[in-house]
């Protein structure tokens, strides 16, 4: 390997631009993407404009423009659960997370249909929408995102989430929540419900806290932050248990499962809730994160199992119970993956490329991935969790002596570093996913 | 082409892989490990370094530096030879060298727009 | 479409209920049936299929198989095939629970089959079995700090809100406790010695309602939940392998 003349020449560097893939099918790819005149070679429609939806949508039109290619989706903004706490904490304003589909419509022409899918028949191959219209497909590729379970926490529905919003969807709820710290007190106390696992981005309930208690020790310093957890440890909990005691003092408690976290009721109006042995706790501002399941349109295409996950073929993201049809991002089971944004546009690649190959009658490539995850302790201090993922054995495994935490003993110098890295990661799955330029 | 260079399973991917690479009498290594998958591989580094690992800010553009220059970084970040790295001596570590080097070839091989 | 979601979903409930074939091969099960065969119909073992943290996995039993006329079920086992110890936890029933519906949460190392065996007064058999899948998800990585303090303490007993006797309502209980299995190690070539709460003793009236033995896969801070009609004049004991108890009563 110690040749390192160019494996292709200038001419053909434009082609690598696209997947892989791409470079099959050089007559189609010599194609602009809008200007194709070339037959469909298939018809794809995604379902779900977040990071695994619009990532596969863009993927796929990269890796052959002929495919056909619909994405629905009812919102024309998508705003994102990551950084969405530097917003509750006033660092950012909801538009800076904000994306629009403009690219995956412009430059890599995919229709873009702003309409909520309301039902798939998988037999005769169709998406209904509340438009009225309805998709024909040959692939079909759900990135649903969660739902919540209403009423697993007893007295926590959708209703109540109106008064104890969840922002674990990131807008109205987002900006709700922010509202709700805005009318806090000096002294007051926030409260956090936390679920068991599994649920969407392990970290992300510590890294709002963690946001939360950086904008009350700036305004209203005398106040507590409860965390009321279902688990019994958490993501990176060193890390960040560390970074709380050295930038909040007491201001963050944690209350785990084994010390009566687990929140079996909520009344949203008093703003308190009850845990397991009936403690009650009363807050000024009260989040509750519930317990979660696969977007509902996964049950309607019928891929779900009993877990309410989604399972899947861990080399094309597959569904293991309906042919033809992918499912990406948090609603699957992919486990060590995390259900995280991240992990949803690494699989829209590996989905997107699966497809493109399957309509060439080529078998999909195994796919390796990596996995970082940065979390904010303050907007000047960051800490990360990074994998690497293989398939073996039919099973996605992470691979040994790979990833892993940020060093505990790192100096402030190398948090300032990962909380650059991690407004960088932002602004580069951004532009890779929807092509915002941040 | 010999079957050794480019070990593909399937004929038909070969027969295409085959045509496509007929007359570039430049290819003698790296592809131990098919383009498809090299690219499919390359797909993760978009997430912090953008669409084909064009984008600079904090963390740099990765398009379009030498092949030579990116594969010795890579090795130096999985063998813990960079000082003040942050998180690519963990993911590095994941890699074989092969497949590091296939991915410095990658992105070398990308223009910078 | 709905028969087709139909099929999916009697295609999954078919895959997820028939494990049970492999007891012969584990001796844990197959020994405590002897020649008996087991009824695998009427038990129903609830825990996740794919489990992201081994430490805590929660796991529900439930019973609603035929039984004779005063027949009633009064051992119920649960037991994983590649723990390093296939004992989880057991469970010694009276007739004075209403209806059988455990909730635990257990300790998994590994991918495996998780059992639930159970026994009437009859001696009559019933077993059921879940293959898991254990992970440890890419963003839970949490640093693990051992425990020093190895005496039971906070003891917890829930009991329904508004309970009515002759209700079956549910009880939760828990006490804290590292549940040091004798496994681990002590990074000086042994092993940190094994330290257990052993059981819980529950009864009413000074008669017994339930008692539940403790093993190493059970997870720390052993909390069990089960169904009672009765609210009043209940004793829970718990017991340390060194016979320290502690009493809390309701």
């Amino acid at each position: 390997m110690s040749d390192r003349k160019p494996l292709f020449s200038s001419s053909r560097r434009q082609l690598l631009k696209g997947l892989g893939l791409a470079t099959l099918f050089p007559a189609i790819s010599a194609c602009t993407a809008t200007g194709t005149s070339q037959a469909s070679a298939g018809r794809v429609v995604v379902i779900g404009g977040g990071f695994g939806g619009a990532t596969a949508a863009k993927y796929i039109k990269r890796g052959n423009p002929a495919i056909d290619v619909t994405l629905v989706e009812p919102n024309k903004t998508f705003y994102t659960c990551p950084f969405s706490n530097l917003v509750l904490a006033g660092e950012r304003t909801l538009d800076s997370i904000g994306h629009s589909y403009d690219e995956l419509s412009q430059v890599y022409g995919v229709k873009v249909v702003h309409a909520l899918a309301q039902d798939i028949d998988p037999v005769a191959k169709r998406v209904s929408l509340s438009d009225g219209q309805t998709l024909q497909y040959d692939k079909l590729l759900l990135s649903p995102g969660i739902d919540m379970r209403w009423n697993a926490i007893e007295g926590y529905d959708e209703a109540a989430s109106a008064l104890a919003p969840h922002a674990w969807k990131a807008g109205p709820q987002t900006l709700l929540l922010r509202q709700q710290l805005e009318a806090m007190a000096d002294g007051d106390t926030f409260i956090m419900s936390v679920p068991g696992n599994p649920f969407r981005c392990p970290p992300g309930p510590y890294e709002r806290a963690s946001l939360v208690a950086h904008y009350l020790k700036t305004y209203k310093p005398r106040s507590k932050i409860l965390i009321l957890d279902g688990k019994d440890n958490f993501s990176k909990q060193g890390l960040f248990t560390a970074g709380w005691e050295a930038h909040y003092g007491d201001m963050i408690e944690w209350v785990s499962l084994s010390n009566d976290g687990r929140v079996v009721r909520v009344d949203a109006n008093r703003k308190e809730v009850e845990t397991e042995f009936g403690t009650r706790h009363q807050a000024a501002a009260l989040n509750v994160i519930p317990p979660q399941k696969a977007g509902f349109i996964a049950d309607r295409a019928g891929v779900t199992d009993a877990s309410g996950w989604v399972p899947v073929d861990p080399v094309t993201f597959e569904s293991t119970q309906q042919k033809d049809i992918y499912v990406v991002g948090d609603a699957t089971i992919a486990s060590p993956m995390p259900k995280s944004g991240f992990a949803a546009n690494a699989q829209g690649k590996v989905a997107a490329s699966a497809i493109v190959a399957s309509f060439a009658g080529i078998s999909p490539q195994d796919p390796i991935w990596a996995n970082t995850c940065y979390s904010l302790i303050n907007p000047d201090y960051g800490i990360s969790v990074a994998a690497v993922y293989r398939v073996q054995e039919n099973q996605i495994i992470s691979v040994e002596g790979a990833g892993g935490l940020s060093a505990s003993d790192a100096p402030d110098m190398i948090r300032r570093s990962e909380a650059a890295y991690a407004v960088g990661w932002y602004n580069a799955i951004s532009q890779d996913t929807w092509g915002t330029k941040l | 082409m010999s079957r050794s260079i480019l070990p593909h399973k399937h004929s038909l991917h070969k027969l295409l892989l085959a045509t496509f690479f007929v007359g570039m009498a430049s290819i003698v290594h790296a592809d131990e490990i098919p383009q498809a998958q090299v690219s499919l591989m390359a797909g993760t580094c978009a997430n912090c370094h953008g669409t084909d690992g064009q984008l600079a800010g904090a963390i740099p553009a990765i398009a379009g530096r030498p092949a030579t220059v990116l594969e010795a970084q890579l090795l130096a970040f999985k063998q813990g030879l960079q000082p003040n790295t942050t998180v690519m001596d963990r993911i590095a570590k994941g890699f074989t060298d092969a497949e590091l080097s296939a991915l410095a070839d990658y992105f070398a091989n990308i223009n910078k727009d | 479409m709905r028969s087709l979601l139909l099929l999916g979903f009697i295609l999954t409930m078919t895959f997820s209920v028939n494990a049970s074939s492999d007891w012969r091969h584990f001796p844990a099960v197959a020994e405590r049936l002897g020649n008996q065969s087991p009824t695998e119909a009427g038990i129903d073992l609830n825990i996740p299929l794919v489990i992201d943290d081994g430490s805590s996995v929660n796991l529900k039993v439930s019973f609603n198989g035929s039984l004779a006329n005063e027949e009633y079920l009064s051992r119920l086992w649960i037991l994983a095939d590649k723990n390093p110890n296939p004992d989880v936890i057991d469970f010694e029933l009276s007739q004075a629970i209403p209806k059988v519906e455990l909730t635990t949460r257990i300790r998994l190392g590994e991918s495996q089959t998780v059992y639930a065996l159970a026994q009437s007064n009859q001696g009559n058999f019933w077993l059921t079995s879940k293959d898991v899948r254990v992970t440890v998800s890419g963003c839970l990585m949490g640093n693990e700090e051992p425990q020093a303090d190895i005496a039971m303490t906070q003891p917890r007993v829930a009991l329904p809100r508004n309970p009515t006797p002759g209700n079956a309502a549910e009880l939760r209980t828990m006490i804290n406790h590292p549940m040091e299995t004798g496994f681990r190690e002590d990074g000086q070539g042994g092993y940190i010695p094994q330290q257990l709460v052993k059981s819980l003793n529950v009864t009413q009236a000074g008669n017994p309602v339930i008692d539940i033995n403790f093993h190493t896969g059970t997870s720390a801070n052993p909390f069990v939940a089960f169904f009672t009609d009765q609210f009043s004049d209940l004793t829970f004991t718990w017991t340390d392998q060194h016979g320290a108890q502690v009493t809390e009563t309701r």
